[in-house]
């Protein structure tokens, strides 16, 4: 017996006696291993869009396919705070105490708002052959629930159908965004309403109801972005389609696109609370407000 | 002859140990505070490589698998991605209206000896844990310094938290580089990515570049931590129907870094455009708040990811016990809660429970400052465009369950 058989001996019996291991690996069987599948959370498209003025730009979209629901309060959120020439707000975006979702009065259950496939995105132009970024946004294919904030500024969209609270005969129309004479205006503005002298059908944005909004509507996704330049972005379908004929047209600066689905008056659309109010509460403590019965 | 046959005995007359370990209970383990590891990486830098194609080194990540959202191919392709000191990179002006991006790190310390990159075992009853007779695992970035007796990071406003010599709040324990002094343990970080499409399902062929530059300046995490636990054993105030045997967890991420750069480059990192400029960004993001309120992570039967940051409990009837304690009162009515619970709902929403936060924070820029440009307050700058500074105050989850599912084609 040389040393190279006694070496492969002990091996041997090495494997042999081994201690025996209690832990086991149990295998997946076929069934089981069927129901599992690669699991893409995240798609990533890239497009140009041809804007209103025939130049063309090009974006890239980050999408996180999830399903979200929360109910989120935030205190102060203020975007675009800068100087700009010829209006009063100093920034772009100024929201207090923007509330998604809120706590059933009765219940005392969240009720929770809803967000689905949110995205990041970029906005590039071609300077002379040389690619820059020129906007970002960040939004969700589709959201729904109830909204509650005071806005104090606004730059933006916020898709609302007025249905006239004098004249009952006369078909819903968009709601515009206005400034504090009723002038309309998409910039920093503080009202909503039919654009005229803000003695009817205006309201101020910093005294609103809660809005359950749903965005499967044409105004498009709901998202804020920054742009340098006024710049057409693409509305997602309900299917997660991105389409890239059909645009919101935003301005410089930061810009909040707000579908909400609802048609009514302007009346219904002021915040009253307290019991019998339109102001659902968000927090537990709200009670001190008589928003819960 | 001797050895080999001592090595066969060995192996024949080997004794079997039947010795295990024994799993610690929670209540053991919870007795168990600050035992771990700290960790500091001296005169650091990574630097992952440039595109073997264009003449370089290599080393480049590819990520493959990911899709449009009309089912083809995304080939994702990162080169340059760094880690290092002050200074590791720059936009170098081509004089054409143009730069490049250029990555020479530097060396930097990620933690220090007094205050290191932290793995290690927590006391779920410390005040500033919250997840009673638990046993916590936390990994955690260096810690917050107090000044004045303040141990918290107010994060309510970027002035004076973040700024050198500010008193009254506390301050990162990682210094800045200083210039011919110590490295500092602020690090840079950044990367190249770029996004390749498939022309068509099936196609062999990918265009459409589209190529990102990130580039971020002495970054600090300080205060920033992941805390994990197990709920399978109801203790204290839980009820059987509190039971979730599910992964505990509360997330804190702090950052301030004083420049984000967000560009769009040639390949090799030239030909870049004006980049997004991001002075001073500040976050203070939390998710989950002890067992209070915990963040739980778990997959769902058809294989999806979830996370939920559990629903603060509503007042409940009354003398039912709840994890935030016993509630007598069963009207959501200020007036009517014990002097306790009152506490609890309005301490909770003030972010005035002590010793931990329920609140997070984002800022770009000092919103301090009235009529602020970008010299002065920092803030967010596209191209030439200045485009002013944002926050977002306050933020509190009160609920949130996010599921993640199958997109892309």
């Amino acid at each position: 017996m040389n040393r190279a058989l006694l070496a492969s001996l002990s091996a041997l019996l090495a494997c042999v006696y081994v201690v025996p291991a209690t832990a086991e690996l149990v295998p997946v069987d076929d069934v089981e291993l069927a129901s599992y599948s690669g699991q893409a959370i995240i798609a990533i498209d890239e497009y140009d869009v041809v804007q209103a003025d025939s130049s063309t730009n090009n974006f890239l979209r980050v999408t996180l396919g999830a399903d979200i629901e929360t109910n989120t309060t935030i205190d102060k959120v203020q975007l675009g705070t800068y100087d700009r020439a010829g209006y009063a707000s100093a920034s772009d975006i100024d929201i207090d105490n923007l509330s998604l979702g809120y706590i059933d009065p009765d219940t005392y259950e969240y009720v929770p708002f809803e967000i689905k496939d949110p995205y990041m995105e970029f906005a590039f132009s071609d300077n002379g052959g040389v690619r820059e970024v020129v906007g970002m946004r960040f939004g969700a294919g589709s959201v729904s629930g109830g909204l509650t904030a005071t806005i104090n500024s606004l730059t933006g969209n916020f898709e609302i159908m007025i249905d006239h609270d004098n004249d009952p005969n006369t078909a819903p129309q968009p709601a515009q965004l206005l400034d504090s004479t009723g002038a309309a205006t998409d910039i920093r503005a503080t009202h909503l309403g039919i654009a005229g002298d803000c003695s009817s059908n205006c309201i101020s944005l910093n005294n609103l109801a809660t809005l359950n909004i749903n965005d499967s509507t044409a105004a498009g996704d709901m998202f804020v972005s920054y742009q340098n330049i006024d710049l057409g972005w693409a509305k997602t379908l309900n299917d997660g389609t991105i389409d890239v004929n059909s645009l919101i047209e935003t301005s410089q600066g930061a810009f909040l696109n707000l579908p909400t689905g609802i048609t009514t008056t302007t009346d219904a659309l002021i915040g009253v609370p307290g019991a019998g109010g339109n102001i659902k509460p968000t927090r537990y403590t709200d009670a001190a407000l008589g928003l819960f019965p | 002859m001797k050895r080999p046959v001592a090595l066969l005995t060995s192996f024949l007359f080997s004794a079997v140990s039947f010795a295990e370990l024994s799993p610690m209970t929670d209540d053991a383990m919870s007795e168990v505070d600050g035992e771990g590891l700290g960790i500091v990486l001296e005169d650091y830098s990574f630097h992952a490589g440039t595109d073997i194609n264009a003449g370089n080194s290599g080393a480049v990540f590819e990520i493959t698998g990911i899709k449009t959202s009309d089912g083809r191919d995304v080939l994702i392709k990162t080169d340059n991605f760094f880690i290092g000191g002050k200074g590791s990179a720059e936009f170098v002006d081509n004089g054409d209206g143009t730069s490049s991006f250029v990555v020479n790190p530097t060396t930097v310390n990620i933690g220090r000896l007094n205050n290191p990159v932290e793995i290690s075992q927590r006391d779920g009853d410390d005040i500033d844990v919250r997840a009673p007779n638990k046993g916590v695992l936390e990994i955690a970035m260096p810690d917050l310094v107090a000044i004045n007796g303040d141990p918290v990071w107010t994060g309510h406003k970027m002035d004076p938290c973040l700024k050198a010599g500010a008193a009254e709040c506390a301050k990162f324990s990682s210094r800045e580089a200083v210039d011919g002094g110590y490295r500092g343990e602020r690090f840079d970080f950044g990367l190249d990515i770029n996004a390749q499409f498939q022309e068509s399902i099936g196609s062999s062929n990918y265009t459409s570049d589209s190529p990102l530059t990130l580039y971020v300046k002495e970054a600090v995490f300080d205060g920033s931590y992941i805390r994990l636990w197990g709920d399978e054993t109801a203790t204290g105030s839980e009820s059987a129907s509190d039971q979730r045997n599910l992964t505990l967890a509360n997330i804190r991420l702090n950052m301030y870094t004083p420049e984000v750069l967000i560009a769009s480059c040639g390949a090799n990192g030239d030909k870049c455009g004006d980049p997004v400029q991001i002075k001073h960004l500040a976050m203070d993001l939390i998710v989950g708040v002890g067992e209070i309120q915990p963040a739980m992570l778990s997959v769902t039967p058809d294989g999806n990811f979830q996370l939920e940051v559990e629903a603060l409990p509503p007042p409940t009837a009354a003398g039912q016990p709840t994890r935030i304690g016993t509630i007598l009162s069963d009207q959501p009515d200020a007036s009517d809660w014990a002097a306790t619970e009152k506490d609890f709902y309005e301490n909770y929403y003030n972010d005035t429970i002590p010793g931990v936060k329920t609140k997070s924070n984002l800022y770009i820029g000092d919103p301090t400052i009235a009529n602020p440009t970008f010299e002065t307050a920092g803030g967010l700058k596209v191209g030439d465009t200045y485009l002013g500074t944002s926050k977002i105050e306050g933020l509190q989850i009160q609920y949130m369950k996010l599921t993640t599912h199958d997109i892309g084609g």
